[in-house]
């Protein structure tokens, strides 16, 4: 039989037919997986050994005897317990959610059904937005002047907005979702508190943190974790061999996010930092240069840093590390999850934990991200309510699991979650939490140190790449702080 | 109109002829009003988007300019020129437009005999010309940041190809860093530049030699005009106009360049590859500093338009020499 000819009419008959079928396909409910942890009861048979007392000839003797017990025993596991559609059972109204698109596809996608669940368990509709972090703030600035916010945003500046004036005042909010957790951590409560009322939802910590090849440091005679600083560098100079392209620190130097939060944990070690505890600029001190001179001696003296870091982008160690040419390099939990995902063959040789010790002690760095609400909304009680789901007890707990290593609780209830206890890299994160700290520490959120573009690496790389004197470099440093706080308490 | 004659007939027709002159006179300046109006009528939406998208922000840019507005606070006061007080005496922005001219200047300077050779090899005839036409667009027609990321994943030190290749051929030991060695990021964020432009400069070339007169070529050979007198005496005058047209454009787009500079390097290493148009953006954005931010390439505006008004004037010659 002869095939057919394809006719005009046939063709165009098709082409709608699918584009019927996808559009069905995207309206399409979403259906979610709701989870619950629960209480179960476990049988366990255990063998004992047991000493008693037996009269040999007559002789009491304590002999060891094994006994077979039966134990049962109560279990936390967590289980899907029902499948939710999203969608509001009569037409409510709708709100617009802002949010940063993390690495991990899954948890971009838990979220997006949390956000929707959230919604239609309270009548209203939600659509998700996310961004990529690179150019997110500056999106936001142009929302806010062009009054084209969302309804709810995670990912503000609560110290900056406050002073705009475009968040609205959630205190009440964040006590009844911290009531619901265990209460919130310290740090995340001292971020969104300005004037005694909270400004924001903490959502998640993201601690920042060294990564060590324990197997090229136990080559040349090093164990993880080190120390302190001296040993840090020490190590790093043993393991570097530019011909075997093999370098013992990465981190990049560049006007990116990693090159900046990098430092703040080298001048924190030294016992500098940007302001005090009363937020009085103190950047430019000898704590702060020693820092600057130890940083940068990384790089142009010891030579233990590959000479491209000046010039890599956001990536650029993460990719170091996962290509087997940096030992050591400090990062979020994003480079764990890449080496769960695919391992190059050292997932079980990487150590985690905090920056080596300096004189000011062992230092982590703690991003994270916090949502507002803003002014403009239409409806604050349904964002509310948003965040509320968000954070409810049978979300957040899988919207942390499916970010890997990479996100941290706020809520005290999460810390004993077998996720961050059992698992062995998990674990070492937890252990390095205490020593996390924010970048405005010892001080609060401050809304002029925004105003500082990039100005850790900036520094830096005037130094290495520029050769400007490093107190030159701090001072500069020290005048664009002191320009820019006066400028913000004057508005 | 009829032969008037000296009969009754005739001068009934010169009255009736001078009575009519006047009215259609009327009609005809009537007709011609109408015609204006339904041309400006065709030309309102084009006017219309024109003052909308370009007029309304450029007014307002200067508004902005003579005030400290900043992102985030809607009330602002008029300054006057506190703002360009503070960016002349500004040395890093300063140092900005400087590099931004000498980056454009050396770029054009690079893209323009490329861009002539590559238009003369695509004036000749010889077989795949079409698609050979076709491919040397491609560089500038891929969207700019997709080509500006790929450009950096090549000059990566430790996965670039360039690097690959060059310790390959032995041409250097170590990697070469092309993105964080001050005196290599500008060379290099001006390559990736240049591979990106001069595709518009062999386009707009070649346009200009398709409309060079074959004849003048023939009468040259018939003198005995070797190919390179050929080149100088007739090539060279009949690209000139188009050529200065298409320099100047690309002066005026390549140092206002920004997505080039910000994928690359967000004007790094340091302050290496900081040009005007990211001070701007990182002003308005990150400093929130509106107002100060408007007041920059308003600034500018005197040095762009000695370069527009030479564009001008190459213009009308054109126009004078068709």
């Amino acid at each position: 039989m002869q095939a057919e000819k394809l006719c005009r009419r046939r063709f165009l008959k098709g082409a709608a037919l699918a584009a019927v079928g996808v559009i069905a396909a995207a309206c399409a409910p979403r259906i979610v997986e709701v989870e619950k942890v629960v209480e179960r009861e476990v049988t366990k048979i255990v063998k004992e050994v047991v000493q008693e007392t037996v009269l040999v000839a007559g002789t009491p003797e304590v002999v060891e005897k094994e006994v077979t017990k039966i134990v049962k025993e109560v279990v936390k596991e967590t289980v899907v317990v029902e499948k939710e559609v999203a969608v509001a059972p009569t037409p409510g109204p709708e709100l617009v959610l802002w949010a940063p698109k993390h690495f991990l596809p899954a948890q971009n996608d838990f979220f997006t059904a949390s956000a929707l669940l959230a919604a239609a368990r309270n009548n209203f509709e939600v659509e998700v937005q996310m961004f990529p972090w690179g150019e997110y703030q500056q999106k936001q600035n142009v929302a806010i002047e062009a009054k084209t916010l969302p309804d709810v945003c995670l990912g503000v500046g609560v110290a900056r907005y406050q002073k705009m004036g475009i968040l609205l005042d959630v205190s009440n909010l964040f006590a009844e979702i911290g009531e619901t957790g265990g209460g919130w951590y310290d740090v995340n409560e001292r971020g969104v508190t300005v004037e005694g009322k909270q400004w924001g939802i903490p959502f998640h910590n993201e601690p920042q943190f060294m990564y060590y090849r324990s197997d090229v440091l136990g080559d040349a005679g090093y164990e993880p974790l080190l120390k302190d600083l001296d040993e840090f560098v020490a190590a790093a100079m043993a393991v570097t061999d530019p011909a075997e392209r093999m370098w013992g620190f990465g981190n990049t130097f560049s006007n990116v996010p990693d090159g900046n939060n990098a430092f703040l944990m080298f001048m924190w070690a030294f016992g500098g930092s940007l302001q005090d505890e009363q937020g009085n600029i103190v950047v430019n001190s000898p704590e702060t240069l020693e820092a600057l001179n130890f940083y940068c001696d990384l790089y142009t003296k010891h030579e233990v840093m590959p000479p491209g870091a000046t010039g890599w982008d956001d990536t650029g160690n993460n990719k170091a590390y996962l290509s087997g040419q940096c030992a050591m390099i400090i990062n979020t939990g994003s480079v764990v999850n890449a080496l769960r995902g695919d391992d190059p063959g050292w997932l079980n040789d990487t150590m985690l934990g905090p920056l080596p010790a300096g004189p000011a002690g062992a230092q982590g760095f703690n991003g994270g991200s916090t949502a507002g609400l803003f002014y403009t909304t239409e409806y604050p009680e349904q964002a509310g309510l948003l965040m509320k789901g968000l954070l409810a007890p049978d979300r957040y707990g899988g919207n942390l699991r499916t970010g890997g290593g990479f996100m941290f609780p706020v809520l005290n209830d999460y810390a004993d979650d077998p996720f961050f206890t059992e698992d062995q890299w998990n674990k070492q994160i937890v252990a390095a939490l205490p020593y996390m700290k924010q970048g405005n520490y010892p001080g609060d959120p401050e809304p002029w140190s925004g105003d500082l573009v990039w100005p850790w690496s900036t520094m830096a790389t005037r130094v290495v790449v520029e050769g400007w004197d490093p107190q030159e470099a701090l001072a500069a440093l020290e005048k664009d702080a002191i320009e820019a706080k006066e400028k913000w308490d004057k508005l | 109109m009829a032969d008037t004659g000296s009969d009754a007939a005739g001068q009934l027709q010169r009255i009736a002829a001078r009575r009519l002159g006047p009215q259609r006179a009327r009609r005809r300046r009537l007709r011609i009003g109408e015609e204006a109006l339904i041309g400006y009528l065709f030309l309102l939406p084009a006017i219309l988007i024109l003052a909308v998208m370009v007029g309304y922000p450029a007014l307002a840019g200067l508004w902005y300019s003579f005030s400290n507005k900043m992102i985030g606070f809607p009330k602002f006061k008029f300054v006057g020129l506190e703002n360009y007080r503070e960016l002349v005496g500004e040395v890093t922005l300063r140092e900005a437009v400087l590099r931004s001219f000498t980056y454009a200047g050396i770029a054009v300077s690079i893209k323009l005999p490329i861009g002539l050779a590559v238009a003369l090899i695509l004036n000749q005839r010889f077989r795949g010309r079409g698609p050979a036409r076709g491919l040397v667009l491609l560089p500038w027609s891929l969207p700019l940041v997709v080509s500006v990321l790929i450009w950096s994943w090549m000059y990566n030190d430790l996965f670039g190809v360039f690097n690959f290749l060059l310790m390959k051929s032995g041409l250097i030991k170590v990697p070469l860093n092309f993105l964080g060695e001050a005196k290599l990021a500008l060379p290099s964020v001006m390559l990736t530049n240049v591979w990106r432009g001069f595709p518009f400069f062999a386009i707009n070339l070649l346009a200009g030699l398709q409309a060079v007169p074959d004849e003048l070529y023939e009468a040259a050979r018939v003198d005995g005009a070797s190919r390179l007198q050929s080149f100088r005496h007739i090539t060279l005058p009949g690209v000139r106009t188009v050529a200065m047209i298409v320099s100047l454009l690309s002066f005026v787009w390549t140092s206002n360049d920004f997505t080039t500079f910000w994928v690359l390097t967000k004007g790094g290493p340091g302050t290496a590859t900081k040009t005007f148009p990211v001070v701007t953006y990182e002003t308005a954005f990150m400093a929130l500093e509106l107002g100060k931010a408007a007041a920059i390439p308003v600034l500018l505006i005197p040095l762009f338009s000695v370069l527009i008004v030479l564009l001008t004037r190459a213009v009308s010659r054109r126009e004078l020499e068709r």
